[in-house]
């Protein structure tokens, strides 16, 4: 039955991102989507993760072959894209590959930057989507549940999602090699672009409130100060902020140095031989090399904030082993529940098998015995039947906790007990 | 009490060592549970430690009767004046560090126990005993103040060359080391200020002479004024980094080489009686 679980996809893996971008779907095409979807007779459920680099389609499906042409159609029919799919064939995974498919995903083990963290909350939200859906998903939604699970312990139990991985973030994480708390720092931010914005936003996450925003264009320095509750100031007034701040952080497109080593020696004395950290994340460099020699500042400029997260990453890879543990122990409780939908019905219907015979033989007997005779042979069918079943479903509970379950013993139950034609007699009854 | 004393000399390494594996393993690993379980096993080691003075001294004298029990209340105070500052500051990664040295001094203490000790009548006096045991505290919390400079200086170092090594993830922050070096020399300069009260105390007593003309007690005299000099020079100008982990590194060096020379100089330390 697992194997009606199945994953078709494009990710950064096998599609450029020209093609990704055309493959993404807004929340309102997803949902319309599934509302299509289920209409058809080869699909049971449903849902869809569409993130920046990935777009993959979750399916509970009995017949496989049509779906991805159906997904394709779909993009081509239903959206108007226009997509050349022989450009790039999706992926497909089956079964438990698809379980651990959506685990890995959510780990962030198949992320472009190995251990990403955002991937986690579009797994969340594709969740919510799921079960904001009006169609009845009980497969998915608990595979979704348990991938977001799976995630949260990866990210708690290992280092794979630790250590800065962007420029900005290593800036910061740099800071604090320094710095225990940002609360009492004043941070001096030389640019008010993307990047400055950036490692302003991440240090403001991690505690810092005092900001002094520098910027050629006065309009858009106020702005960015005005985002971070700054101060602004012009950029000749960077030799007087420099005896008073902790942190410089260079980030414009300026073709000369902005601070160079004469002024921030000049303040050295005001500054009382203060650490100064020095990020430049200009290209070209706004602060002076030279600036390195002196001992209280610690100058790093892109090149090195590179080296932080090439550290980084070959800690997360050190991490994968362990990851991979916890992906496998999730997808092992994920196929046992999975299996345990397929167990129920069967023992359901197994018990009433044998108690409709038990049943049909005591009305054999209904005119030729006793009252009391009569409880007595119900009271003894009871426990026969009870005894008979006893092995059968203790086995077939032990099987599903045991991973030892594969459809071939189901289906070999369902054929020796005709329990096709049980169900199909209930629901007649039930019509 | 003397036979008690052998268990003691068992339990106080393993103490010691077991406190010492939690620390690496938080050092190494950044293990919460290691960081929570490594300085209350050190208070149960100096706790011990504590039963073993009070055994050793036999409500007699003070329990430093030679070398090995001198370096048995260096360990104590080392671990103690760690514990203490790793409470305030609630950084417990440089543990490892000055428990290894503990480590090592309470395992030379324990191998190289002496069991037929001579008790100097000086030992029997309670106030030369508090005397000895305030200056040693003092010259282990300004020593632990120099590696906290050092440590400082190795950091700063690792991080202005970008280099991420070992010291760069292990360590805490730079801010952070200055803290924890600040109160332990100022822990060392209080401790040290009452270990030489006690000692002039001591030798005015008997004596009659407030100042005895002893090398060593000049030298310790003049190295805790300048520490108390250097500490309210800083304290008023402010100052702080790398420069001011360098002078409790490099001030620590010079009083320490001063009584090595004094000691190979002179022999007449606190020959009062």
């Amino acid at each position: 039955m697992s194997e009606q679980l199945i994953v078709i996809g494009w990710s950064h893996k096998n599609a450029p991102v020209e093609f990704r971008d055309k493959l993404f779907l807004s929340k309102d095409e997803i949902q319309g989507l599934v509302k299509e979807a289920v209409q058809k007779d080869f699909i049971q459920e449903v849902t869809i993760l569409s993130t920046c680099n990935r777009t993959e389609f979750y399916f509970v499906s009995a017949n496989t072959s049509p779906l991805i042409s159906w997904v394709k159609e779909w993009y081509n029919d239903n959206l108007k894209r226009d997509i050349d799919f022989l450009k790039c064939e999706p992926y497909t995974h089956q079964g438990n590959e698809t379980i651990k498919q959506l685990f890995r995903v959510a780990s962030g083990m198949e992320s472009m930057m190995l251990g990403e963290n955002q991937i986690l909350s579009q797994v969340k939200t594709a969740h919510e989507h799921l079960l904001m859906s009006s169609s009845k998903t009980p497969s998915l939604n608990q595979l979704f549940r348990d991938a977001v699970s799976c995630g949260k312990a990866v990210r708690t139990d290992t280092d794979l999602c630790r250590g800065a991985v962007s420029i900005s973030l290593a800036a910061v994480e740099l800071a604090k090699r320094i710095y225990s708390s940002f609360q009492k720092q004043k941070i001096l931010l030389v640019g008010a672009g993307e990047s400055a914005e950036l490692t302003a936003k991440h240090f403001q996450e991690n505690g810092a409130t005092q900001f002094i925003i520098v910027n050629r264009s006065e309009e858009r320095g106020k702005r960015l100060a005005e985002k971070f509750s700054a101060e602004y100031a012009k950029l000749s007034e960077i030799p007087e902020l420099l005896k008073q701040v902790d942190i410089v952080v260079a980030a414009t497109h300026s073709k000369e140095y902005l601070i160079t080593i004469n002024q921030v020696k000049q303040a050295l004395d005001a500054r009382q031989y203060k650490n100064l950290l020095m990020i430049d994340i200009s290209t070209p460099r706004n602060i002076d090399i030279e600036i390195h020699k002196i001992q209280e500042v610690f100058l790093y400029d892109i090149d090195h904030l590179e080296d932080v997260i090439s550290e980084n990453l070959i800690k997360r890879k050190d991490e994968i082993p362990s990851a991979e543990r916890i992906i496998k122990e999730h997808s092992r409780k994920f196929i046992s529940w999975f299996k345990s939908l397929e167990v129920k019905p069967t023992i359901s219907l197994l018990t009433q098998y044998y108690e409709k015979i038990r049943l049909e033989e005591l009305q054999r007997y209904e005119h030729k015995v006793s009252e009391d005779e009569k409880n007595a042979m119900s009271k003894l069918s009871k426990g026969l039947v009870r005894k008979l079943l006893h092995y059968p479903i203790s086995h077939l509970k032990g099987m599903t906790d045991g991973q030892e379950l594969d459809p071939q013993t189901i289906d070999t139950i369902w054929r020796l007990y005709r329990l096709e034609e049980m169900k199909d007699s209930e629901v007649e009854k039930s019509e | 009490m003397q036979p008690l004393i052998q268990p003691f000399n068992v339990l106080l390494p393993m103490l010691y060592g077991i406190a010492l594996i939690y620390y690496g393993f938080y050092l190494r690993n950044g293990n919460e549970q290691s960081g929570k379980w490594a300085p209350n096993i050190l208070l149960s080691a100096l706790v011990v430690h504590l039963l073993y003075f009070i055994a050793r001294s036999n409500f007699q004298y003070f329990p430093i009767t030679n070398s090995f029990d001198s370096l048995s209340m260096v360990a104590f105070s080392i671990a103690m004046i760690h514990l203490i500052i790793e409470r305030t500051s609630g950084e417990g990664k440089t543990g490892f560090f000055f428990i290894s040295i503990a480590f090592v001094f309470q395992v030379s203490a324990s191998m190289f126990h002496v069991v037929d000790i001579h008790i100097h009548e000086l030992l029997k006096n309670p106030i030369f005993g508090i005397h000895v045991f305030f200056t040693l505290v003092g010259i282990s919390a300004l020593a632990i103040s120099a590696i906290y400079g050092l440590m400082y200086w190795m950091l700063a170092k690792q991080i202005k060359s970008h280099n991420m090594g070992i010291i760069y993830r292990g360590m805490p922050p730079l801010d952070q080391l200055e803290s924890m070096g600040r109160l332990s020399s100022i822990l060392g300069l209080v401790s040290l200020g009452l270990g030489l009260i006690m000692g002039h105390f001591y030798a005015y007593r008997v004596l009659g002479i407030l100042f005895p003309s002893d090398m060593k007690i000049i030298i310790n005299d003049v190295a805790w004024i300048f520490y108390l000099l250097g500490w309210a020079i800083v304290k008023m100008k402010n100052y702080s980094g790398l420069r001011l982990s360098k002078l409790a590194f490099w001030g620590f060096i010079a009083y320490a080489g001063a009584i090595m020379a004094a000691n190979f100089i002179s022999t007449s330390f606190h020959q009062f009686n």
